[in-house]
């Protein structure tokens, strides 16, 4: 028991040792801009790390960009975000890993005057005003479109026959790769409805887990003519399977995000095409709203592009949106 | 006066990251980050008030997080789907959900006296995976504005989610510190053969200390469900790391006897100091990661180099 006053009188003479060094708080930097985004593991982000800093330092802006470790750490990015909205930046972009752990830290941070703002659209305008934190934007690729934009390619390419294709889901429960094969089997049914998806099937974003699967779908399906995965990695990773039963020909394979390794496919007779996301752009955008971005402004929404790859666009180059692909 | 030295030791490491990140940036040492940084430990708190129990008695628990995120997905269950809608209701089963299995993993220990790190490692995969069967592999989200008040709201300006941390630190710091059932848990973490010697039901004793263990993990469950307005079965991956290194750099003896709740909770403050100081510098998750490890280091070294001065 003595021990425990004595620890705790150490305590409170450390505190009252330290409390003096506190500063006013008005010393702090005006006009910082934070952007907060998931984990730089991931090359999506760093892509957008890159757009943000980047244009950032072609305006002279002070933009500050915090990273949790994975795309799933809701609570670690909550945490974050509040610490970042207490330093009283003029605004917050933030790609949250859900909306509620956006809104939520959005309502600290407009109690502290704070502008805020959402990337890669994780949280609708309406969503947040109805929660009574109004956005200035939102900035990001819409995944329903990506799997459209898949469809009417694969649709235009493969006219006067009747496919048989392969379906590659994303993660069980991911939002975006639910979108991206929504928007894909809607888009075909309604353009093509003389296609025919024989499996569609969740490889887990894996890109081994996508070789077995398209491998033996395969032997079920000899007859199968396209693959439409999620995400590149499992594009890849089919491909794979295609590669060593000697069906690469035969089969063709589109994949989701742009990749380099996906863009270094593509050019060499490999994957079909990717459609391209451009987090260089998401961040860029974000970027040039945050600086125009006023209080009370109503919601601006941007949909940023999502150009399908194929060898033909990247040969000749001369695409706009080709500079943003990284 | 310096009669506990681990506990000192700690205390003054405190000191010296404030006096740092003070200087560093400004903002540090105003009441709303304190606040900031206190609710952000809330859930590592918990936990680590369980872990202190179980480290106390010489064992250790790899499952509280897992524990935790099924307590946090049962609850959202229930709120979800079974009609349950009093906070209190749902806060109790948080914790009930949380001691149920943490008894299951004392019991576990007692019939198969294999050592805690096996069955709570196994436990740890049961309990995140039934989470995932229940959830379906994704959070539950979208709960009433009462429950998610409770880790959002503000009770006399002071976040909710800080009252629950303080509220688990006060009554684990009178359970362990002033109670026969606390000296029995140091009794039997300094040795089991003495304690069982003396007439201590150690069997009995081990299934409560787990089963309290697993009551905090629970609890913390529940703020972290308030907190994040979900379910999440994959709520809180590495989080029983980093409260076994908060009891650690308490002063706590990891093979049991010695442990201060006073220790964990500035454990638990230096983790969240380390982790907000450095994001308001703006310094990558990366080299956050580094300095914990970096600062566990270094209070290993410390105590080898104070025990051998003594």
């Amino acid at each position: 028991m003595v021990r425990f006053y004595q620890c705790m009188a150490f305590l409170l003479l450390a505190i009252l040792f330290v409390m003096p060094q506190a500063r006013a708080l008005d010393e702090a930097p005006q006009e910082e801009y934070a952007f907060i985004l998931m984990s730089r593991a991931n090359p999506y982000w760093q892509a957008m790390i890159d757009g943000i800093e980047d244009t950032a330092r072609d305006n002279g802006m002070n933009a500050s960009v915090h990273l949790v470790e994975s795309d799933r750490a809701a609570e670690e990015q909550l945490n974050l975000c509040l610490a970042v909205a207490g330093k009283k930046p003029k605004l917050l972009a933030m790609s949250s890993v859900n909306s509620s752990v956006g809104i939520e830290c959005f309502k600290r941070a407009k109690e502290l005057g704070v502008i805020v703002a959402d990337m890669d659209s994780q949280i609708t305008p309406e969503q947040a005003a109805a929660a009574g934190v109004p956005l200035a934007f939102t900035v990001g690729s819409d995944n329903l479109v990506i799997g459209q934009s898949a469809a009417i390619f694969l649709t235009q390419h493969a006219k006067g026959t009747t496919p048989e294709i392969l379906v590659l889901e994303g993660a069980a429960g991911s939002p975006a790769g639910e979108k991206r094969v929504r928007g894909f089997k809607e888009q075909l049914a309604k353009d093509f409805p003389e296609a025919k998806i024989i499996s569609s099937v969740s490889a887990e974003w894996d890109r081994l887990k996508a070789m077995q699967i398209a491998g033996d779908t395969l032997r079920a399906h000899p007859n199968l003519d396209y693959i439409y995965a999620a995400n590149d990695l499992m594009a890849l990773g089919a491909l794979e399977a295609m590669k060593s039963t000697g069906k690469a020909g035969q089969v063709k394979v589109i994949g989701v995000d742009g990749i380099k390794d996906a863009r270094d496919s593509v050019m060499q007779d490999g994957l079909l095409a990717t459609v391209a996301q451009l987090p260089y752009l998401v961040g860029k955008r974000a970027v040039e709203l945050a600086i125009k971005a006023q209080p009370d402004q109503p919601a601006h929404s941007e949909v940023t592009a999502t150009p399908v790859l194929t060898k033909e666009m990247l040969t000749r180059g001369t695409d706009p949106l080709l500079d943003y692909v990284r | 006066m310096f009669a506990n030295k681990p506990l000192i030791q700690c205390a003054l490491f405190l000191v010296l990251l404030c006096a740092v990140f003070s200087f560093a940036t400004p903002y540090f040492l105003s009441l709303d980050n304190m606040m900031s940084i206190l609710s952000a430990g809330a859930v590592i708190g918990l936990l680590a008030v369980g872990a202190t129990f179980v480290i106390a008695a010489g064992g250790i628990d790899l499952s509280c997080a897992g524990v935790m995120a099924l307590a946090s997905v049962v609850t959202a269950y229930a709120l979800k789907n079974m009609g349950v809608t009093n906070p209190a209701v749902a806060f109790l089963l948080a914790g009930l959900t949380g001691a149920f299995i943490g008894g299951l993993t004392g019991a576990l220990i007692n019939v198969t006296r294999a050592p805690s790190f096996i069955i709570t490692l196994g436990m740890m995969s049961i309990a995140r995976a039934l989470a995932l069967i229940l959830a379906g592999g994704i959070p539950i989200y979208g709960l009433a504005e009462n429950i998610t008040a409770l880790g959002q709201g503000r009770v006399f300006g002071m976040p909710a989610a800080v009252l629950f941390l303080l509220g688990g630190f006060v009554l684990a710091g009178y359970l362990l510190g002033f109670t026969r059932f606390g000296r029995h848990i140091l009794a039997f973490g300094d040795s089991a053969m003495a304690a069982h010697a003396t007439g201590i039901r150690t069997n009995l004793l081990k299934l409560k200390t787990f089963a309290l263990a697993g009551f905090f993990s629970g609890i913390a469950g529940f703020v972290f469900m308030a907190r994040t307005n979900s379910g999440d079965p994959s709520a809180g991956m590495g989080y029983e790391l980093m409260a076994i290194t908060a009891v650690i750099l308490g002063g706590a003896n990891l093979f049991g006897g010695r442990a201060h709740l006073l220790g964990t909770f500035m454990g638990v403050l230096c983790l969240g100091v380390l982790q907000n100081g450095l994001t308001l510098l703006a310094i990558s998750t990366f080299y956050q990661v580094l300095f914990v490890g970096i600062v566990l280091l270094l209070s290993a070294f410390l105590r080898r180099f104070s025990a051998r001065a003594s």
